[in-house]
């Protein structure tokens, strides 16, 4: 009897508290949001609070220098905050109203964060949103206002054994077709997998997404309220992925960590895959110097419908909580510079979401950067939806059973379109 | 009066700390609750059952359940045999070297589960330790952590070498308390080591072995640490537990469907914690 009273005591506890914060969402409506209030153009004053992820949050500090140089009467604490969880950081802080002024933001969880309601739109007339390259500013656009400012973009090209493939007289492939039997070549050179993909890690999406758009897909409506997975050309770029594994060119079991495939890659395990332009470094690492030289780089080959390859990178949003906002604006509107962007360019080995900074002697004159600049300008975001996170992680588990052989491209691709209709666009 | 002033700052923490959150979850698990409601929760609608219907319709909800059921079936036996072996061992006396073994059993326990899982990911490598070990003596290992059929059994592993330390040292002052005589006594009479392990000591050990099948239970219901370390859930969702599954909704801001989960997890553990300590009034 007792357990009953406890239990009627609970659940009375539930009903009352319901009926208090009583029913119905605001939501904000895409019309509704407003960019914010002009920046002027005078230095920035007080203290800015700005956090950064990885290598960016212990590297900044050094640009910032130049920072402090032209606006003396400021001052700027930079917070590194490690990869890991960060997006459940700055979800707590804006929930609980303790945010920093600014923040760095991976590009495809900014739509996840400005659900949360915490991110100021971007004045207007801050930053030339025309200067950055198109697929960065694209996805700082969410429901047709834009909430933050590109900072630095990364890209996906194709890193194949240059030696392999000399060995083997193959030259890197233009488009699917000639993939085939480019990975086959390398593979009769000793390699036991021609090209490695992703099957199923986390992100997994930002290997399948590409295929779907080379061979022509739109993955959302005109409006971004519909996802449309369920396009004939979605279906050829899953097929298109399966045909890596039953043509025996990547193994099921790509790779589920980090730093997986570097060493295989140098063992000549592997032949190929397509990464961004950090690899360089950890190729360097694990490798040695001189394994560059076997290191051949090359745009990714096209479907039907070109070559569009994966943009990512971070952008710099404001917090609504700021306490001191237009020095968190004047801040970001530095940062956006094309001369600023050099500088950290060469700090931090970062490529410039700004086009015009690409021009400069540090950026023009590497081999491996004009294909990761000429890549760009052919690569696109995931859809800018507030719940791609949930839809991202879905597409993981349905490509993992396309890899494993345990569904068809058919059945995932009924299956990521009925489950990503349910979870909707977050509207 | 003074009595509850007195108590009053545990009081407040307890609630502040204690109870609320485990109230506030549960009220959330009846609710729409996502991560855009946090800076603004006004609009958050009740929803009833709907989280937890959602959850018997999610195959892969009934996949983590059947998991976790399938880890604790499992892990607990083979934890409980290991570590009372390791006990009876330690406890012989026979070993000059019983302190080194007692640290060396214990020392997994203590390491952070991520050095763990750096090292056991190389050695169930394809081509890693294990199948070495397996192909000197003529068995083809299979891909440990690739193949959904072997996935969980190579976290079982891991996590009984990872766990067994605490029950060995239950076990261990459980050995100790019983007296000498009786074994004594006993092989005054004539009976074998064998006989009276069987006849004096698993008996007289029976309390002890419940004490740590309801530890053990709680502890590994909650089966979340190994998947997020070594597989992430995968491959094919064949190691996804519900703590896990919690993990990941909480990730995409559905907290009140991740609350839900987390009670069904509450009401498995406090469902089997009560048929185990049945068990124990039954037989003590």
């Amino acid at each position: 009897m007792k357990r009953k009273a406890l239990l009627a005591t609970v659940a009375g506890g539930v009903l009352t508290a319901l009926v208090f914060t009583g029913c119905g969402r605001t939501d904000t409506a895409a019309k509704d949001v407003q960019p914010g209030a002009a920046v002027d153009a005078g230095p920035a004053t007080g203290t800015v609070k700005i956090w950064a992820m990885g290598t960016e949050g212990e590297k900044l500090p050094e640009l910032i220098k130049g920072f402090k140089e032209a606006n003396p009467g400021a001052t700027v604490e930079v917070t590194a905050v490690p990869w890991q969880d960060y997006a459940k950081k700055i979800e707590t802080a804006v929930a609980s109203g303790s945010t920093p002024d600014a923040t760095m933001v991976g590009s495809s969880d900014l739509a996840s964060f400005v659900a949360g309601n915490g991110l100021e739109a971007v004045p207007e007339g801050l930053v030339d949103k025309k200067s950055f390259f198109p697929g960065a500013q694209g996805s700082a656009e969410i429901d047709g206002a834009t909430f933050a400012v590109p900072w630095y973009v990364e890209t996906r090209a194709l890193f194949y054994r240059k030696d392999l493939a000399d060995a083997a007289r193959v030259t890197a492939p233009e488009s699917w077709d000639k993939f085939d039997d480019f990975a086959k070549g390398l593979q009769g050179q000793g390699a036991k997998w021609g090209f490695s993909a992703a099957t199923g890690a986390a992100y997994t999406w930002q290997t399948i997404l590409p295929y779907m758009w080379q061979a022509g897909a739109q993955l959302t409506d005109e409006k971004r309220t519909q996802l449309t997975f369920d396009s004939p050309q979605a279906l050829e770029g899953l097929k298109r992925y399966q045909s890596l594994f039953t043509n025996g060119i990547a193994s099921q079991n790509g790779p589920v960590n980090l730093g997986e495939i570097e060493p295989k890659f140098v063992s000549g395990e592997v032949g190929s895959f397509i990464s961004g332009p950090w690899e360089i470094g950890l190729l360097k690492q694990a490798g040695g110097e001189e394994f560059l030289s076997k290191v051949g780089l090359a745009p990714v080959p096209a479907g039907p419908a070109g070559n569009t390859s994966y943009i990512g990178g971070s952008h710099l949003a404001v917090f609504k909580d700021a306490k001191n906002r237009d020095g968190a604006w004047k801040l970001v509107r530095w940062l956006s510079k094309a001369e600023t962007q050099e500088q950290w360019f060469r700090i931090s080995g970062d490529l410039p979401a700004v086009q015009s900074a690409w021009d400069s002697e540090a950026l023009s004159s590497d081999p491996y950067l004009k294909v990761f600049g000429k890549q760009l300008e052919n690569a696109q975001n995931a859809p800018a939806v507030t719940t791609w996170t949930q839809i991202g992680a879905l597409i993981d588990a349905e490509a993992e059973k396309v890899a494993k052989g345990a569904s068809t491209p058919e059945e995932a691709q009924a299956a990521i379109q009925s489950s990503a209709k349910k979870i909707g666009t977050g509207r | 009066m003074a009595a509850w002033l007195f108590c009053s700052p545990f009081l407040i923490f307890f609630f502040a700390f204690g109870l609320w959150p485990v109230l506030a979850s549960l009220l959330m698990s009846f609710t729409d609750i996502t991560s855009r409601d946090l800076r603004t929760p006004f609009g958050v609608g009740f929803v009833g059952l709907e989280n937890y219907l959602t959850l018997l319709a999610d195959d892969t909800f009934i996949r983590a359940v059947l998991n976790t059921l399938y880890f604790v079936a499992v892990g607990i036996p083979v934890t409980m045999l290991v570590s009372l072996v390791a006990a009876v061992a330690l406890n012989s006396g026979i070993n000059r070297l019983k302190a080194v073994f007692r640290v060396g059993y214990f020392a997994p326990v203590v390491t952070s589960i991520i050095a763990v899982a750096v090292v056991w990911r190389y050695m169930y490598q394809e081509d890693g330790l294990f199948n070495a070990a397996l192909g000197a003596i003529g068995i083809a290992g299979p891909d440990w952590l690739n193949d959904p059929a072997w996935s969980m059994p190579a976290l079982i592993i891991m996590a009984v070498w990872r766990n067994f330390g605490i029950p060995m040292v239950i076990f261990l002052a459980g050995l100790q308390a019983i007296p000498t005589e009786l074994h004594e006594a006993a092989s005054v009479d004539g009976a074998s080591k064998w006989r009276s392990f069987r006849s004096i000591t698993l008996p007289l050990l029976k309390p002890t072995t419940l004490v740590v099948a309801v530890l053990l239970s709680i502890a590994y219901l909650q089966f979340f640490e190994e998947p997020f370390v070594m597989t992430g859930g995968g491959p094919l969702d064949s190691t996804t537990s519900i703590g896990y599954y919690a993990y990941e909704q909480f990730g995409f801001g559905l907290y009140g469907l991740a609350s839900a989960a987390s009670y069904v997890l509450v009401l498995l553990i406090a469902l089997l914690s009560f048929l185990q300590f049945r068990l124990f009034r039954t037989r003590s």
